[in-house]
């Protein structure tokens, strides 16, 4: 026990980097992908929706793993020089933007025309009917898929190790390299996972849950003066 | 590039449709169509379905382009595209950007399908377009929408969500959005197709209202007894053309087209 608390200093410092690793990969995912999304909305703006197309082709078809050594050895041949959390956070950001932006456009599409036709006719401009009218629906059909990222990028975080950002696993493999103790501090580190992840995922189902349409009832009558 | 060419008089139509083509690829929808309606006119149009009326009312407020013709709405030229064969490129006219914006201000629409946002309550869904088109303050726009909202008679509904709505419902909540926004015309296209036999009657009363306080109205419906009651011009349309127009007792009383007789007989008495 003692041998175990001993580990958790440093275990926690690890998987509070792989948080700030997964939170931020996962507002830069977001973002970008819905940019892409958007853009992918409208093929023929060429010139846009080209390169979009290209660079989610080119992402989804290439290792995630792969996308990290670029942007921590690769980048610097060319110059570049990051940090590996930074780079970490490019690479993972990059990545969930390509798959978050085909669950973005999905979204949009499955808003029904209608939407679009009744607001526009109402004089609202494009970008207030994407923001006001499209995006609380299409976010509502985006967030169960949304969510199953958000986990799966939580996890993927690990393959940072690889490009020694000193998230939770990569802590855990320099304690076991000092200790030996490989099967104690691996369960510890699968704990400490599990601990977010699951607790997650409960979360997101309540808010999926929360944010249903068919569950909103109206708010009890007003008093007004 | 000035938008504004015509500056409308009292006299002038409120909207005036000239000469409208417009095809889906190979399949012409509307034949050289025009159609003027005056402020507080109040207009249905009627025909078998495929006849046009929808696409027509539609191209109004710019959800359908026009392959060429001229539409001019309160001054306002949405629409100003060559013929073919005029030596010009053709290309189906896109309205621009601007003239777009101001016609969609001045013309409501209501869909068969109410289109109402599913995320907003009724009031928030009169309320959208004025906070944040028209900059309203919340309170204002708020105060003003359960007064229309009050004028349909849904002023227990305000703070429901459309799901919570019986379809006409949802379509007088639908008629209070684009009252709110305080256009010159109103379009309804098929308003109460959509809806149980028993809510038709609601909506209608509605309408009626409405034109009763001077609203121009532009109708696609095939209620007859409505058109007959409410309208002050009946226009037949058959194939993408205009067969004939006129007040409402001569085209369903004494009809001068074979084509309305037959559509009046067979919506009158459906076998």
């Amino acid at each position: 026990m003692g041998e175990i608390t001993s580990w958790l200093p440093s275990l926690l410092t690890g998987l509070g980097v792989t948080v700030e690793l997964t939170v931020l990969s996962m507002i830069f995912g977001l973002v970008v992908g819905l940019v892409l999304a958007t853009i992918r909305l409208e093929p023929r703006n060429k010139w846009l929706y080209i390169p979009a197309t290209i660079y989610i082709e080119v992402i989804r078809g290439t290792p995630l793993i792969l996308q990290l050594f670029f942007a921590y050895f690769a980048l610097p041949a060319a110059g570049i020089r990051l940090d590996p959390f930074v780079a970490g956070v490019l690479a993972l950001g990059i990545n969930y933007s390509a798959y978050l932006s085909e669950v973005f456009r999905s979204s949009i599409k499955a808003v029904p025309h209608g939407q679009w036709e009744a607001a526009s006719s109402l004089g609202m401009p494009w970008v207030l009917v994407m923001w006001r009218i499209i995006l609380p629906q299409a976010g509502r059909i985006a967030l169960p898929a949304t969510g199953n990222y958000f986990i799966a990028l939580f996890k993927d975080s690990a393959l940072a190790s690889t490009i020694s950002v000193t998230e939770l696993l990569f802590s855990g493999q320099i304690l076991a390299a000092a200790t030996f103790n490989y099967f104690g501090i691996y369960a510890v580190v699968a704990v400490f996972y599990l601990v977010v992840s699951y607790p997650s995922s409960l979360g997101l189902r309540a808010l999926e849950r929360r944010l249903e349409l068919s569950r909103r009832k109206a708010r009890p009558k007003r008093v007004t003066a | 590039m000035v938008f504004t060419v015509d500056k409308a008089t009292d006299n002038s139509p409120l909207i005036q449709a000239k000469n409208v083509v417009k095809s889906y690829g190979d399949t012409p929808v509307l034949h050289d169509f025009s159609l003027d309606v005056s402020r507080g006119e109040v207009v249905v149009l009627i025909g078998p379905s495929g006849s046009g009326k929808t696409t027509f009312i539609r191209t109004l407020n710019g959800l359908e382009t026009i392959d060429s013709g001229r539409i001019t709405i309160n001054g306002n030229v949405l629409a100003d595209a060559q013929p073919l064969g005029s030596g010009k490129p053709h290309k189906p006219h896109k309205p621009n950007h601007r003239s777009l914006q101001k016609v969609r201000l001045d013309v409501g629409m209501v869909f068969q399908q109410f289109n109402l946002f599913p995320h907003l309550t009724a009031a928030e869904n009169v309320m959208e377009a004025p906070v944040w088109v028209r900059k309203i303050p919340r309170q204002d726009a708020r105060k003003r929408a359960l007064e229309l909202l009050d004028r349909m008679g849904l002023a227990d509904r305000a703070d429901h969500y459309p799901h919570e709505l019986s379809g006409g419902q949802q379509q007088r909540v639908a008629i209070s959005r684009s009252l709110a926004m305080d256009p010159v015309a109103i379009l309804f296209d098929e308003v109460t197709s959509a809806l149980d036999p028993e809510l038709v009657g609601e909506v209608l009363r509605a309408m009626r209202q409405l034109a009763a306080d001077g609203m121009t109205m532009i109708v696609v419906t095939h209620e007859m007894q409505f058109a007959r009651q409410v309208a002050d011009r009946v226009v037949m349309m058959a194939g993408g053309r205009l067969v004939e127009a006129g007040a409402p007792e001569q085209i369903f009383g004494s009809p001068s087209d074979p084509r309305t007789a037959k559509f009046l007989q067979s919506v009158v008495h459906p076998q």
